[in-house]
């Protein structure tokens, strides 16, 4: 059993201006689990805007929720004792995507590995540190002795983000939130990284967030994936359904944006006429409904709620009105459970 | 031919000896053509292009020959090049977010290269011809009395498209214009740009690192790696029959949608460009290395005996199944 992170019904709104009049809602209605009985590797794709950096800081604890609750192993997060908070920092980890960024360049790579390993005691000793480290090292792949006591300007971005990963994994979590992790890296390499995370869980058994905008990298690893536009969830569901079959417009739209790597498969480029982008959100109804080629008159006045459409997945379109309606976090469970009894 | 290119190098001279930056390039684009350089960051492609439009602080391109369109451009002086720049050859520039000048109003930035180019225009005209343009990519014509910052990723990609196409060049020169931007973006930017391309009937030169898009794009592509171009030919063969044992680890190495849990990375990273690797660039991360690979360098030769423009630079090329 690892740990659990769940967020319940989370609203995250940004004011600005005088008295915060100016308004931003970043997430809406938003319920997502981490973690649990069967850790799996959940994707959240969504373009710039959509609120995945947003989610990834509210499910790190960064952000606090405006309404709603973050939940961690079923304590409220805003309710944790600041020793609780250590431990969470420990068992939940992060990795972002700038492998350039997260270097100090006057400290050696090993730095951000030493640091923590210190302050969370788990290891009393820098030689039992770097024994650590080197462990770490070698599990995503690096050879110690030609890593430990460079700066980070002598490596390149595929092996800087391995040493993230190899942070993150030498405090031995149970959940790692990963944002974006192979955006910044060369696509030689991607596969390369994936393949470690996707490892990460099947052979250590740690849940994954994995934060992208890239639908064909979250159908590689990812067992749920979590289409977000807007700050709402547009469809969640098992990786075959959403890819395959499909249902929001929004999904559908951004399916049919990802070229093919088969140049026998038509890729409809069109002549670029459709400018469309996410910059006018609408304030109430479907935020997609500004794009939509489906778009109804409802749509504009009611923002769709995720209806249960199917036994693995969730579609917040009211083209999929149903009478029953679910949460994301819902659907996982369903998929965990699924998991659990296709194991047996 | 639009551009021929024979044997390009540059070289950077830095602190610990000479870097290679750029190989022996050679590469032809006939005209309204469209020809595509992939590569992982830092095997020459920016700096290929950087060095065809004579941007390159610092390093010193040697080429055989370099001619546009009939005109050899190696001799050419500073002032000639710099009136070629924008009216007969004109570069979309990597990330569009930081090219353009955050205190000037687009109208500015546009007018600038009229202004520079001699063209002169009443107020009004200047206007129309501005907001003529700005419709050609997509945008509205009172986008130029805007600010850069008041402009999306992509609105800013469409203007430099337009800046691009302002003197009616006939080579478009585009260094990864859409990887900053989000996938439909991403996908209406490239349309854009290929029908701005095609109505002007420009040939373009597109650098960029996804394959994937590349297939879709391009008649003809080049496979960069350590500053060599690897593998060259029209696009569908090289996706359909790769010849060099790099372009079929890049296109193997494509997530898609038909497969699910399975990775196939290219292990190792590229090499060092201060030291000139002897044998085959590739040989430290190539699975079918032999001793021949380690020891002497292969140069690019038809290896196709249907399709005569298909090269590639390896010595097993035949054996690559």
């Amino acid at each position: 059993m690892t740990s659990t992170i769940e967020a319940r019904n989370v609203d995250v709104v940004f004011s600005s201006g005088l008295g915060g009049r100016v308004r931003k809602t970043a997430l809406q209605d938003l319920s997502l689990t981490v973690g649990g009985e069967s850790p799996s590797i959940t994707a959240v794709v969504g373009e710039s805007g959509s609120g995945k950096t947003t989610l990834t800081r509210l499910l790190l604890g960064f952000q606090p929720a405006t309404s709603g609750e973050v939940m961690y192993n079923c304590r409220a997060m805003s309710s944790l004792s600041p020793n609780e908070v250590k431990a969470f920092r420990r068992d939940v980890q992060a990795i972002f995507q700038d492998p350039f960024e997260v270097f100090n360049p006057f400290y050696r790579v090993e730095h951000p590995l030493v640091t923590p390993l210190r302050t969370f005691g788990l290891a009393q000793s820098k030689a039992e540190a770097i024994h650590l480290i080197e462990q770490a090292m070698e599990t995503v792949g690096l050879r110690p002795q030609e890593t430990i006591g460079k700066h980070p300007h002598q490596l390149s971005g595929g092996q800087r983000q391995r040493i993230m990963i190899a942070r993150a994994l030498a405090l031995r979590p149970s959940v790692i939130i990963a944002d974006e992790p192979v955006s910044m890296v060369d696509a030689s390499l991607r596969s390369t990284i994936l393949e470690l995370l996707w490892k990460l869980n099947r052979e250590q058994g740690i849940a994954l967030i994995y934060v992208t905008h890239d639908l064909t990298t979250a159908y590689q690893v990812a067992e749920t994936i979590l289409v977000l536009y807007g700050g709402q969830v547009m469809e969640i569901g098992s990786a075959e359904d959403v890819i395959h079959r499909p249902r929001h417009p929004y999904t559908r739209a951004l399916i049919e944006a990802v070229p093919s790597p088969d140049p026998d498969i038509p890729w409809n480029l069109g002549d670029g006429s459709d400018t469309g982008e996410v910059s006018n959100m609408p304030d109430q109804g479907c935020a997609f409904a500004t794009r939509c080629p489906h778009v109804m008159e409802k749509c504009r006045a009611q923002r769709p709620p995720l209806f249960d459409t199917d036994p693995l997945r969730a579609s917040a379109c009211w083209m999929d009105e149903r009478t029953e309606t679910t949460t994301a976090a819902e659907i996982q469970r369903r998929a965990a459970t699924a998991r659990t009894v296709a194991a047996e | 031919m639009l551009l021929d290119v024979r044997n390009l190098s540059v070289e950077y001279v830095t602190p610990k000896g000479p870097a290679y930056a750029v190989n022996d390039v050679s590469f032809s684009l006939k005209k309204g053509g469209r020809l595509g350089l992939v590569g992982e960051s830092g095997s020459g492609k920016s700096t290929t292009v950087l060095a065809l439009m004579r941007l390159l602080r610092g390093g010193r391109i040697e080429a055989d020959g370099i001619d546009l369109d009939g005109r050899e451009l190696t001799g050419l002086s500073d002032p000639a090049y710099r009136k070629l720049r924008f009216a007969d050859m004109a570069m979309v520039p990597q990330g569009a977010m930081s090219s353009l000048n955050p205190v000037l109003r687009i109208s500015e930035q546009m007018g600038d290269i009229f202004d520079d180019h001699g063209v002169r225009h009443g107020r009004s005209e200047r206007r129309a011809i501005l907001g003529d343009l700005l419709e050609r990519v997509g945008l509205s014509a009172n986008v130029q009395d805007r600010y850069p910052h008041e402009l999306s990723g992509g609105m800013k990609q469409r203007v430099c498209i337009a800046m691009a196409i302002a003197l009616g060049p006939d080579l478009i020169l585009a260094d990864e214009p859409t990887s900053a931007l989000d996938v439909m973006v991403q996908k209406q930017v490239l349309a854009t740009l290929g029908r701005v391309q095609r109505e002007l009937g420009a040939g373009i030169l597109l650098i960029g690192h996804d394959m994937a898009l590349m297939a879709h794009f391009v008649d003809d592509l080049g496979v960069m790696y350590a500053g060599r171009l690897v593998e060259t030919g029209p696009v569908r063969r090289l996706f359909a029959k790769p010849r060099h044992p790099y372009t079929k680890m890049l296109i193997d190495s494509l997530p898609s949608f038909e497969r699910r849990g399975t990775f196939k990375g290219i292990p190792g990273v590229g090499p060092s460009l201060l030291t000139q690797l002897e044998g085959c660039p590739f040989h430290p991360r190539c699975p079918m290395a032999t001793d021949i690979c380690r020891s002497k360098r292969p140069d690019p030769r038809p290896v196709d005996a249907e399709e005569p423009r298909h090269l590639a630079a390896c010595h097993l090329a035949e054996e690559l199944s």
